[in-house]
């Protein structure tokens, strides 16, 4: 009976909302000189697209490149990976087996692409976002996802919100660990999926917002203390 | 009021590859959706861009997971 309500009002939740996602895309420069300062980039990073120039078969070994060095600085699990064919407009007949075979070696998702004609961008995203929450649900696989973006009490209000600046934010981003850049759970204030719904029901609301507004200012919250703690003011 | 969805997730999605293969056109296509025909120059060192993107298609991922476990 229980669990048949828990995932009543997940279902609820999400098909009449979605998910909604900030994703900080950093385009990094491919040029050898730069190669030093990729680990900047990618550490922290909840997904990493590695592109190749489908015309190219020398961006493919290039490629290769960006993936082992993903592997060996990078934890695989922590980190979800795309291999992406690109400028799939300019040649019909491409030969995408290798890529795929590179894609596959290392458990990637493979897309081809063409950001000229628009084919398969967004796709790209909503494929790698999708991974991305699939990998931060917690251990154990009896927990739903609701229960990872909903979250109890928070320390800070929603005025907190608007005195951060956006270098702030930003800084709390790229130096943080690598929870941060993703969601940040505590496992701790998350039991079991009863403390949650009781959270649900405790919650005074806001008579002029729908209930599941909740659950999003609570998981706004939640980025924001997070960031905040990284930035030190507390 | 107006309503106001907040995110709900936060992610730091990098984009890595050799010289001139289409990453900053992929980041640009995505975020802002336009393609530039004229060409660009080569990013230097690294740029970023941020994007709110509701994902409405996690209701049917959720199924399919819930099928598998």
């Amino acid at each position: 009976m229980f669990s048949f309500f828990c995932g009543f009002l997940l279902w609820d939740r999400l098909t009449v909302h979605g998910v909604t996602t900030k994703l900080q895309i950093w385009d990094t420069a491919g040029q050898e000189q730069f190669k030093k300062l990729a680990p900047m980039y990618y550490k922290n990073s909840a997904a990493a697209i590695v592109c190749y120039d489908a015309t190219n078969p020398k961006s493919l070994e290039e490629a290769r490149y960006w993936v082992n060095e993903l592997r060996t600085n990078v934890s695989l699990e922590g980190i979800v990976l795309v291999v992406c064919a690109t400028k799939c407009d300019l040649n019909v007949e491409l030969d995408t087996q290798r890529a795929r075979m590179l894609a596959q070696e290392f458990g990637a998702i493979f897309v081809e692409t063409s950001a000229k004609d628009n084919v398969n961008v967004t796709y790209l995203f909503e494929t790698l976002v999708s991974r991305v929450l699939n990998l931060r649900e917690p251990e154990g696989g009896s927990r739903t996802i609701g229960s990872s973006i909903s979250r109890g009490s928070s320390p800070l209000n929603g005025s907190t919100r608007n005195l951060m600046s956006p270098e702030q934010r930003i800084q709390g981003f790229t130096e943080g660990d690598p929870r941060n850049s993703s969601f940040t759970m505590d496992e701790k204030k998350f039991d079991d999926d009863d403390m949650v719904l009781k959270r649900v029901r405790e919650e005074p609301m806001d008579s002029k917002c729908d209930p599941t507004t909740f659950m999003c200012g609570d998981a706004g919250e939640m980025m924001t203390e997070a960031t905040v703690q990284k930035c030190g003011i507390q | 009021m107006p309503h106001v969805e907040l995110p709900q997730a936060d992610l730091k999605v990098v984009l890595l590859g050799g010289s001139y293969t289409g990453k900053t056109s992929i980041a640009v296509r995505f975020a802002e959706g336009y393609y530039s025909e004229a060409g660009r120059n080569a990013t230097l060192g690294a740029s970023f861009v941020t994007k709110r993107y509701v994902l409405s298609r996690l209701s049917f991922w959720y199924l399919d997971r819930r099928e598998t476990v």
